[in-house]
């Protein structure tokens, strides 16, 4: 049984120099060839290949959007892809978009011979120098950033920050922090660009939910420190965390007398 | 109305104690003598003492003591009835008690230890007897600052049971009081005084008067500075100079007085033909030779004083008639005016530099009103120049602004306005204004928000035509463009083309060595060498501009880079981010790249660290760059100046181009660069909401 090969390549010279060597190989059968990105989807309705080798860079659609496309409307089909692009980032999007295997160009022509049969075997293969455990660590980080906007403050405007938000004026903010009333304006300036905020209010808010400012005022007999012991309160979506510019500040802000 | 007891004022208290003796001698008198002649009057007594005496405890003893005079006194007149004169006496003193207590001008009032009222004889306009009576005190009737004397007085007069005066204010009646008080006593102490009180208040306040101009003339005296003169017209001799002459023209005061003349030697050489003249025309004018001089018109002239000093002065002169209305003397004074001229000429020279900036800099300055009713107050006079409409015409009609802001524009700078007003942050707005030819000129507003005593939002702005600027940076963002597209280019041509062939160029080397298998040797050295130039096309690619930007945009293409940046310098790159999953517009994501390239070398190239912070994160309105490291740090100001930094000018101008800013801290915590793209361009964007 031999592997039915689809060659994607627009530059004709590489293609036919590639297509001599697939056709040399006894158990594959090259069922055709284009350049073209979006004419991909047709020959493969047509001509059902096990396999698709793929460059990514193609006139017409890119090649990750040809996987994409490929990925859904025939399933069964492998892709190989076959680039250019040494970077990890281009090895995780064609996987992540449903290529099995990732060649490099430069590697020799016995790992595109490798890649293709284990594809067909309906393994995963990346030629060297790529490496499986750098591309699953791409893949597995996802889109999640973890930027905390409060934590893109210096702490000087934590400082300000927390001062403003507790209400001080700026000339208060400036004598209890020993610097000037304009320094305090350009910090403020700075915080709310930094923050997206607009004015006093989102600032008051902000500080809010980053749990600067105690959500409502300590209960008298001193139970607001169990209830702040319970979690979080509710709606926040984070857990408290005592964030005071000032280190030695100890415990939550929330739930302490101030 | 002769008054017999009219003297019997706090001038004399023996007098008034004799009075009071007397008072006691009336009731017996009264008591004695059932004539018919005092019935009407002990009836009146009796109907003003009885019912108007308050209903305390201390009316009982006093009606008792009178009792008890009375019948001593009748025991007295048996033992002594032929004595008619005594009865004389008694009737006598009678009618004068009677006009002591219906004066109607002195108070008569009897008080209690406590000063209560107990009896008045008539009471103030105003004032009712009820409210006295019983009910209030002699304090309560004067100004605090006599309680404590009153006291004294008071106390004098129960405890020593002596006479006491005092004078006293009562804001109730707005007058100043004489007032006299005797004890009136009981076998062993004083149960009440009577106080006999006098209005004085046109004598005391006279005093006052007197006194408060006697002040005001002693300080005129002593604090005045000007020189005063008076000279005589006839012998041209110097009556009276002021002693301040001396100080003013350096001059010693004898010098004066021997030659009225000599003040001229201390005026400035230019200055001093000039008052000669005046001089000579002054006297002229006194006998009526010289129409010229006006009396009163003052000149001035500069005082050269021996130490060199220059002095402004300002000197007036006065004629002053005699019986027959002959000018006979001059009066005269002379004012230093040398701090009034600097300081005007400070003024004027302040007021030039400002009228300059306002209103001869390519710039229309603006204050107007945001809040209702909207209105413009001051617009400068470039106003015609740039838009063709004078400035009254602009004042006039506080909506013109927005009528000629370019309809696109319109709404977000209303948004803008409203921002200012809200938030109180300056802004700076840029828009179209259509001159009234028709011209379109690009602006840029520069507003920030200022409050009067009054709580009032003004609005104090310039707005700069910056067409020309414009222009400058429209041709700047288009060679950023012509630079990137060609980097863009050539990048892809290298990758794709030559990367293509050389690829080409490997397979159809690895196909020979299959072939052919004496040239294997060869080949592979060939095949090594292809696979080198390979990755140096795909690195000089990637390092003019990397493909990645344009195939999966800047998260990736970031994350890419700081690995390669890792690899390269070993300096690790703590990279966060948020919000900045889609893709952004192409110029923002190159942007924030090349800043973000520009960074990271100067990083490795100055900062000194293993480790560099990059934050990357979007609002929604605009993407936020940040790049902290907590190197040594460099000066910003010097670095920018002597232009080795120019990466970091480069930076700052791509981000200007997008309206964006770039910050630039450098400290002990370290190196921050921050960076604000707006994530929409805002000149000629439509505005997502519309303010109205």
């Amino acid at each position: 049984v031999s592997i039915r090969i689809l060659l994607v390549e627009d530059h004709t010279m590489v293609r036919q120099t590639l297509r001599r060597f697939l056709e040399s190989q006894q158990d594959f059968q090259l069922v055709g060839e284009t350049g073209d990105g979006i004419e991909v989807l047709d020959l493969v309705e047509k001509h059902r290949p096990h396999v698709v080798v793929l460059d990514l860079m193609l006139p017409g659609l890119h090649g990750v959007e040809v996987i994409r496309r490929l990925k859904q409307r025939c399933p069964r089909t492998q892709t190989l892809v076959l680039s250019m692009h040494l970077d990890h980032e281009y090895v995780a999007r064609a996987l992540t978009s449903g290529a099995l295997g990732y060649v490099v160009k430069q590697a020799s022509i016995d790992h595109l011979l490798t890649g293709v049969r284990e594809v067909a075997a309906g393994r995963r293969y990346l030629s060297p120098p790529l490496s499986m455990e750098d591309v699953d660590l791409l893949i597995s980080r996802g889109q999640d950033g973890s930027l905390d906007p409060y934590d893109t403050l210096t702490k000087r405007e934590k400082e300000v920050l927390q001062l403003v938000a507790e209400g001080h004026t700026n000339a208060a903010v400036a004598a209890r922090l020993g610097i000037g009333e304009r320094t305090v304006e350009t910090h403020r300036a700075h915080i709310m660009s930094k923050l997206g905020l607009n004015n006093h209010a989102d600032l008051v808010r902000f500080a809010l939910e980053c749990n600067l400012l105690p959500r409502r005022p300590p209960a008298p007999d001193g139970s607001s420190g169990a209830k702040g012991s319970d979690g979080s309160p509710p709606g926040s979506g984070r857990a408290e965390r005592g964030r005071s510019p000032h280190r030695d500040d100890p415990g939550p802000r929330g739930t302490g007398p101030v | 109305m002769a008054c017999p007891s009219a003297d019997a004022g706090r001038e004399d208290a023996l007098d008034h104690d004799a009075i009071l003796k007397r008072i006691h001698a009336v009731e017996r008198g009264l008591a004695a003598t059932p004539a018919s002649q005092s019935d009407r009057s002990r009836r009146r007594s009796a109907a003003k003492v009885i019912p108007q005496a308050a209903p305390g405890v201390d009316l009982p003893a006093l009606l008792a003591e009178l009792q008890r005079i009375r019948s001593e006194v009748e025991r007295g007149r048996q033992e002594s009835e032929a004595d008619g004169r005594a009865l004389d006496d008694l009737r006598e003193s009678a009618g004068r008690w009677r006009s002591v207590i219906e004066n109607p001008h002195d108070f008569v009032v009897v008080i209690d230890r406590e000063g209560r009222y107990l009896f008045v004889n008539h009471t103030a306009t105003g004032i009712r007897m009820e409210d006295l009576i019983g009910t209030a005190t002699i304090y309560d009737y004067a100004a605090a600052e006599f309680h404590a004397e009153i006291g004294r007085a008071l106390a004098k007069v129960f405890e020593d049971g002596k006479p006491a005066a005092w004078e006293s204010f009562s804001p109730q009646v707005d007058a100043w009081f004489s007032c006299v008080a005797s004890p009136i006593q009981d076998a062993e102490q004083v149960v009440a005084a009577t106080v006999l009180a006098r209005d004085v208040s046109k004598r005391v306040r006279m005093e006052l008067d007197l006194r408060d101009s006697e002040e005001r003339f002693r300080q005129l005296a002593e604090h005045i500075e000007d020189v005063f003169y008076l000279l005589d017209v006839d012998s041209r001799r110097a009556l009276y100079v002021s002693p301040t002459f001396s100080d003013l023209y350096g001059l010693p005061m004898s010098h004066i007085y021997m030659n009225p003349m000599s003040w001229l030697d201390a005026v400035h050489p230019e200055d001093r033909e000039v008052q000669q003249e005046r001089f000579r025309e002054l006297f002229a004018a006194c006998v009526g030779a010289a129409e010229a001089y006006r009396f009163g018109e003052p000149h001035e002239y500069r005082v050269l004083r021996p130490d060199g000093s220059l002095r402004w002065v300002r000197a007036r002169n006065f004629p002053v008639q005699g019986p027959v209305g002959r000018i006979e003397r001059i009066a005269g004074i002379v004012t230093d005016i040398t701090g009034l001229r600097e300081a005007n000429q400070r003024l004027a020279e302040a007021e030039a530099k400002y009228r300059l900036l306002v209103e001869k800099l390519p710039v229309i300055s603006y204050i107007g009103r945001l809040d209702e009713p909207r209105t413009t107050l001051y617009v400068s006079p470039q106003i015609e120049s740039k838009l063709g409409y004078t400035q009254a015409e602009w004042t006039a009609d506080p909506g013109l602004w927005i009528e000629r802001i370019h309809p696109d524009d319109r709404d977000r700078v209303c948004d803008e306005k409203q921002r200012l007003r809200e938030s109180g942050k300056p802004t700076r707005t840029l828009y179209r204004l259509i001159a009234r030819d028709g011209t379109l000129i690009s602006c840029r507003d520069e507003a920030v928000l200022v409050h009067d005593e009054a709580g009032r939002q003004w609005v104090e702005g310039v707005i700069v035509d910056v067409s020309e600027a414009q222009e400058a940076r429209a041709l700047s963002a288009h060679l950023v463009a012509v630079q990137e597209s060609e980097r863009r280019r050539i990048a892809r041509e290298l990758h794709d083309d030559l990367g293509q062939m050389l690829t080409g160029l490997n397979f159809v080397l690895q196909m020979v060595a299959e072939t052919d298998g004496q040239a294997r040797g060869s080949v592979a050295e060939a095949r090594g060498l292809v696979g080198e130039l390979m990755n140096r096309v795909r690195e000089l690619s990637h390092e003019l501009r990397p493909s990645m930007l344009d195939d999966f945009g800047l998260l990736p293409t970031l994350n890419s880079m700081f690995a390669r940046y890792t690899k390269q310098t070993q300096v690790q790159v703590h990279f966060e981010h948020r919000g900045i999953d889609a893709r952004l517009a192409p110029e923002v994501e190159t942007t924030a790249y090349r800043v973000l390239q520009e960074a990271l070398t100067n990083v490795a190239r100055h900062a000194q660290v293993r480790e560099v912070r990059v934050q990357l994160w979007s609002d929604g309105a605009m993407l936020h760059l940040q790049i902290h490291d907590a190197g040594p740090g460099f000066d910003v100001a010097s670095t920018l100046g002597n232009g080795s930094g120019s990466g970091l000018l480069g930076m700052r101008e791509r981000v200007s181009l997008l309206d964006g800013e770039m910050t630039l801290q450098s400290d002990a915590e370290g190196t921050r660069i921050t960076v604000h793209l707006p994530l929409q361009r805002k000149l000629g964007a439509t505005a997502p909401e519309s303010a109205a």
